[in-house]
């Protein structure tokens, strides 16, 4: 009875962080974006992106894990440069589209003004 | 966050007939002007790059293998790439709106760069922006 009861204690405990942790770092990248797409400024592609790091607006960028590396590696210097944080989407364009609520793919966006969302101010790794 | 495009930026330039050579910013405007109403850059850059030199070779061949070719360019930024590097080169005086009008401007600013580079060349500072980008 006394190591059954144990065990069943013992299991949950170890279980539950692991599933909370992951749950936590996939699902709330894709619910910030919904707030951010909701009460924010963004933009969504590849050129308009590249106006707002040079303008100095883009406070993040996203860019989808199917992203062709020559243009990843651009917006990762255009972004040193800048000193704007980059969020690798782990996800491809269609994933990322569909996160951002659009019926297309995105491969590239901007985040300019995060509206309520906290996807700026509290980076998840 | 931080606005890089800015004078003494060099840059790449990516389209055109000097595509590939490295430039420096004279003067961007980040707004447009009323006959460019787009973001661009005045530009000046190398259109010929000083040969390579080696130690074996006489005073007046390094010479002649050290000469710079310049241009000077009015660009979007759309066709240029920048770099971490900069140049602090005061070409303001020697580029200005003026250049573009006319021809023979253009060559005499062309003529000031052109002097000017060639001073940065040989006293070995920015190694980086005198050699021709491979690619």
């Amino acid at each position: 009875m006394a190591p059954k009861a144990e065990v069943a204690a013992a299991a949950p405990v170890v279980a539950a962080p692991i599933k909370k942790a992951k749950k936590n770092a996939g699902e709330t990248i894709n619910s910030r974006l919904a707030l951010v797409m909701k009460s924010g400024k963004y933009t969504l592609g590849y050129k308009s992106t590249l106006k707002t790091i040079r303008n100095g607006k883009a406070k993040l960028l996203l860019i989808s894990g199917n992203c062709p590396p020559l243009r990843k590696s651009e917006l990762e210097y255009y972004a040193m440069l800048s000193k704007t944080a980059v969020h690798h989407y782990s996800g491809n364009n269609i994933d990322l589209g569909t996160a951002c609520g659009k019926y297309f793919r995105v491969g590239v966006l901007s985040i300019i003004d995060a509206g309520d969302s906290d996807i700026i101010s509290r980076p998840l790794e | 966050m931080v606005k890089f495009l800015k004078s003494g930026k060099v840059v790449l330039v990516l389209s055109g007939r000097f595509a590939g050579r490295k430039a420096v910013i004279v003067k961007n405007y980040d707004e447009g002007t009323g006959s460019k109403p787009y973001p661009h850059a005045v530009i000046a850059g190398i259109e010929r790059y000083p040969l390579k030199i080696t130690k074996g070779m006489g005073q007046k061949r390094i010479a002649k293998r050290s000469r710079v070719k310049p241009f000077i360019k009015s660009i979007n930024y759309n066709h240029i790439l920048p770099t971490r590097y900069n140049l602090d080169l005061d070409l303001k005086s020697v580029v200005t709106a003026e250049s573009f009008k006319e021809p023979s401007q253009r060559v005499t600013s062309k003529k000031a760069i052109k002097k000017l580079l060639e001073e940065r060349y040989n006293s070995g500072k920015n190694k980086w922006f005198f050699q021709k980008l491979r690619f």
